[in-house]
């Protein structure tokens, strides 16, 4: 434990590397059959930062809320088209994102598969449109029996490329995301997990995010 | 096409208290050792003679417990059920749909044109209920003894006013349908969210 944690050291100090943890809610509400909807609240906390150079690395920030309301409309069986806006609380500053998803399902053996497509538009009062065009793909691997079910443990891998372009520049952003679930009961699940960014892969140095996530569905 | 709406529509009035009674499907499986199956359920599955490994599950549905025994054999996927005593209830296997007799198929088909404006089938088992010995003549034989009760339980995407659903129906060995479940499928909001 020792090694890894000064391992980790020598890479951050290597690299632009930021590190904190995301803790959110996420209620999803289904209307009848074909519609749902979906409202997601969570907050980001740094407790590591050699990106800036006027404070120590080591110190807790509060960075950010995220509040978002979606609207989901079955398409097909395993597929729904998702509309919503996403509202960005900074300490300074507030943002809008406007989002538009289509997400299908599959099942490789007993693996749950999720795919989403989706675009979004950010706005601000005091930075250029940001566009984005993103894929994810959302894997569920049951820990015990063939489906994950109540009172059992399952394996969540997402990973996600986002292209983006603001100010004529464009960028990608990739994501690694294991998470450690438990269905508590047919209502409220919780996911403990890695949430990792590599940003700004093409032109720009890299920069490393790692944050410890914790996710409650209800 | 006039007549045929009209006999669409009257087969749809026949099979409308199917539509309208479809019970929902629910189904919780565990993995269990093999060493607390009992032992007229282990004697079963090794007389089927399946070189694959078996592997065991307990059942839980809306109405009972069962103990099941998923394994290939003959390069085809087998089932096969047991009350929590050992006691056989059925075997099942996936099958290809050119697999059932043409003049049934023909029947099913019809049936589905009837209850559902879109439908795609997503599996079909043969289902063999009857005496234990029976049955393993009838897989040894690949053609069911007249013995033994046959049903083709068949899961499919079915399209009706406006959503598609999965669905479980059950039909006889001549294509009669014996009962239409709703498969409830799994909430996916972490996966989708």
């Amino acid at each position: 434990m020792f090694i890894i944690f000064i391992n980790s050291k020598i890479l951050c100090a290597q690299t632009q590397t930021r590190a904190g943890f995301i803790p959110s809610i996420n209620y999803n509400h289904k209307i009848d059959k074909v519609w749902e909807v979906n409202f997601k609240f969570e907050s980001r906390h740094f407790v590591f930062d050699n990106t800036t150079s006027q404070s120590g690395d080591f110190e807790y920030t509060y960075s950010l809320s995220d509040v978002s309301a979606l609207v989901g409309r079955k398409v097909g069986l395993n597929s729904k088209v998702v509309l919503g806006i996403l509202t960005r609380i900074k300490p300074d500053a507030l943002s809008y994102r406007a989002i538009q998803q289509f997400i299908f399902q599959t099942k490789i053996k007993n693996f749950r598969v999720a795919h989403r497509i989706a675009t979004d538009q950010t706005f601000s009062s005091n930075e250029s449109t940001e566009i984005r065009l993103r894929y994810r793909l959302s894997a569920e691997i049951p820990l015990s029996g063939l489906k994950v079910d109540a009172k059992e443990f399952y394996f969540k891998f997402n990973t996600e490329a986002l292209n983006g372009i603001q100010d004529n520049e464009y960028d990608l952003e990739l994501r690694v995301v294991p998470n450690i679930g438990y269905v508590i009961n047919e209502q409220h699940k919780i996911e403990l997990g890695l949430d990792n960014r590599f940003v700004s892969f093409i032109d720009n140095q890299t920069r490393f995010t790692s944050w410890v996530t914790i996710n409650w569905f209800l | 096409m006039k007549a045929r709406n009209i006999i669409l529509f009257f087969g749809f009035l026949i099979l409308l208290p199917f539509v309208s009674k479809a019970q929902q499907k629910y189904e919780r499986e565990y993995r269990i050792k093999s060493e607390i199956i009992p032992p007229s359920a282990n004697a079963f599955i090794g007389s089927i003679g399946s070189d694959h490994k078996i592997k065991w599950y307990k059942e839980i549905s809306l109405h009972d417990v069962t103990i099941e025994a998923k394994f290939k054999h003959n390069m085809k996927k087998f089932s096969v059920e047991f009350d929590t005593l050992g006691i056989l209830q059925d075997v099942e296997f996936i099958i290809d749909k050119r697999e059932i007799t043409p003049v049934v198929y023909k029947r099913i088909k019809h049936k589905l044109d009837i209850l559902y404006q879109k439908w795609k089938f997503q599996k079909i088992q043969i289902h063999y209920r009857g005496n234990p010995r029976d049955i393993i003549t009838s897989i040894n034989k690949n053609k069911p003894c007249k013995s033994i009760k046959v049903y083709y339980e068949i899961v499919l995407k079915g399209k009706s006013s406006g959503s598609a659903q999965l669905y479980e129906i059950t039909f006889s060995e001549q294509g009669e349908i014996q009962g239409i479940l709703q498969i409830i499928q799994d909430k996916a909001d972490h996966l989708e969210y």
